[in-house]
């Protein structure tokens, strides 16, 4: 079977006037099976926005080649535009001057849907949104959030076997957020496979199979978010509060205990080098009538600091 | 063909209901006939009555319908600024990604300006016919809206093509437009004959639709043969599928070239 999104060799340069061409996007290799939710992570202007515009047919590649289903983006366009569902974030890209029910008919006609089944799935995706209540209000009066939920509904009114969202939860309040985590993963029960850039860790490692991170132009890393943690560290770990000292001297002495650490938190951190040796380490905690126990893995954040750097504020390229 | 036939049709229709609702928007029915067209009717009258003072009557009525169907080509030429709105919007790119055909969809885009001019020029060549001795047969009357009908769309297709070229230049649109309406107005037959400049410059004005549209409205008026009517009509037409062509392969080209990556349109 075909990949959804085999992506080879991908570069991207633009040009800018006086100076020598930018290249955004250096070599780019990835293959996306069928019904995976991919997550691309990365700092401002690494280049995930200009890799989805590119695999939603809005840029060319200056060289390598994009399939979608099997669909090349740049000889196959218009087969490949009509497997593909494109959500660009931040609340621009609506008529406002339309209401959303005349906002989602005019796309669905455009990718061809005839009356009936226009009707019914524009019906469908507003309910789906929780929108049905405004559905005829214009668009120009909705809050954000709600534009981007709209935005969704665009995106999947043809139906599309791929989806490309482009940080889809900006400006959204949490509990948007968290439906929009179950919409993703009703999509993924769907079938459809889905490419998201996002710069929220816990939602990439929540709705993810597999992350990428891309920093300035460069795919660094491409792993499932359970198992990315071992390249920060290959050692297990404990978090506790509330340990006493002299439990804590106890603990710096067990054999396989690598080290005995505070977090900024405040929270107690031993991590060992084999299971062993977390076993004792648990056992020691409990017996000292510790509950606030827990057993940790390097989260996603870690391992993104880890590879792209505490670079703070300062934008690559 | 049947199915590229349908996806033409298909983003026309598209395109012209956000025309609709645009238009909508700017124009009630109170704004645009107490706004719009009482302003049109004052321009129009203002011309004319400047046309009174040379003291020729058949000047006067060449600058009644020069005057109105100049109405024509500025309410069409709106289109310039139309076209580039999708920029603002941000629907651009999602356009772009679509499946759309982009010189249908622009087609039906602006599409309420050619429409209302054919209303405006109409409404103010019988309201001014009345105040300065124009004269129509009740038969001249439907042949008068559809001469206005057909320019205002040629116009259109002309505006189109601008408007294309204002897409990879937004900021520079208004001076187009205004380039545009000054050149028209000055060079098409307005006020001023057409054989009054340089030959060239009426090689030029042939390519306006505007031109052959005030040649058969003027010939209507003075009751040439109706076949002379039809050849100047003709010309409107032809010339207006001439321009809707380039249009259409216009507004490809800039869907193409937006994929190269054209900052104006990212
Ligand atoms: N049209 C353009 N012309 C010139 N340079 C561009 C253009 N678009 C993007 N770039 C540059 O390409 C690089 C990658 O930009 P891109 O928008 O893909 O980053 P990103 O990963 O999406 O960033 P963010 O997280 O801020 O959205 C940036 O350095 C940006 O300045
Ligand atoms: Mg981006």
């Amino acid at each position: 079977m075909t990949a959804a999104i085999d992506i080879r060799g991908v570069t991207r340069s633009y040009v800018v006037k006086g100076k020598p061409d930018f290249m955004a996007l250096k070599g780019i290799d990835l293959t996306i099976p069928r019904g995976e939710v991919h997550a691309l992570l990365g700092p401002n202007g690494a280049g995930k926005t200009t890799l989805c515009r590119i695999l939603s047919t809005v840029l060319l590649p200056t060289s390598g080649t994009v399939t979608v289903l099997g669909h090349e983006v740049v000889r196959d366009a218009e087969k490949a535009k009509q497997c593909l569902g494109v959500v660009f974030g931040g609340d621009r890209g609506l008529y406002n001057r339309l209401s959303a029910r005349q906002n989602l008919n005019f796309w669905a006609s455009l990718y061809g849907l005839r009356r009936g089944e226009r009707r019914r799935r524009v019906d469908e995706l507003l309910d789906r949104m929780g929108l049905a209540q405004r559905a005829d209000e214009r668009v120009q009066g909705f809050s954000r959030g709600m534009k981007q939920r709209l935005h969704l509904a665009r995106g999947l009114v043809s139906d599309p076997g791929v989806l490309i969202l482009d940080e889809p939860t900006v400006g959204m309040d949490p509990v948007a957020a968290r439906d929009f985590r179950d919409l993703v993963r009703e999509l993924r029960a769907d079938g459809r496979t889905i490419l998201m850039t996002t710069h929220d860790m816990a939602e990439a490692a929540e709705l993810s199979d597999r992350v990428s991170f891309i920093d300035d132009g460069n795919l660094a890393l491409t792993e499932s978010p359970t198992t990315v943690g071992n390249i920060v560290s290959t050692r297990e770990r404990v978090d506790a509060r509330g340990v006493p000292q002299e439990v804590r001297d106890r603990l710096t002495g067990l054999a396989g205990v690598a080290a005995v650490s505070e977090t900024e938190a405040g929270v107690l951190r031993v991590e060992t080098e084999h299971s062993e040796a977390t076993r004792q380490v648990l056992m020691t905690i409990v017996a000292a009538g510790v509950t606030d126990v827990s057993r940790s893995r390097p989260s996603l954040e870690e391992v993104y600091l880890h590879l792209i750097g505490r670079r703070g504020m300062a934008v690559g390229g | 063909m049947g199915i590229h036939a349908l996806r033409v049709m298909t983003a026309v229709r598209q395109g012209f209901i956000v025309a609709r609702t645009d238009f909508a928007w700017f124009y009630t029915w109170k704004t645009w006939l107490g706004g719009w067209l009482v302003r049109v009717l004052c321009q129009v009258a203002f011309y004319s009555i400047i046309g009174v003072t040379v003291g020729d009557p058949d000047y006067v009525v060449h600058v009644v319908l020069g005057a109105a169907l100049m109405i024509c080509v500025a309410e069409s030429l709106m289109t310039v600024a139309s076209t580039t709105w999708d920029l603002n919007l941000g629907t651009f790119p999602l356009l772009a990604a679509s499946p759309v055909v982009p010189g249908g969809y622009y087609f039906g885009r602006s599409m309420m300006w050619p429409l209302s001019a054919t209303a405006t020029t109409s409404i103010a060549i019988f309201t001014m016919s009345l105040f300065f001795d124009l004269h129509w047969t009740a038969a001249d009357v439907p042949l008068v809206v559809v001469l206005v009908l057909l320019t205002s769309f040629a116009t259109y297709c002309m505006a189109l093509v601008i408007g294309a070229v204002a897409l990879l230049a937004p900021g520079a649109r208004n001076v187009m437009s205004a380039v545009v309406t000054m050149a028209i107005t000055a060079f098409c037959g307005a006020v001023v004959p057409v054989d009054f400049w340089p030959s060239g410059v009426g090689w030029a004005a042939q390519a306006v639709p505007v031109t052959h549209g005030l040649n058969a409205i003027r010939h209507l008026e003075s009751g040439a043969d109706l076949g002379v009517v039809a050849r100047s009509a003709g010309l409107v037409a032809l010339v207006g599928v001439v321009w809707l062509t380039v249009a259409m392969i216009a507004f490809r080209g800039l869907f193409n070239h937006s994929r190269r990556g054209s900052a104006s349109l990212s």
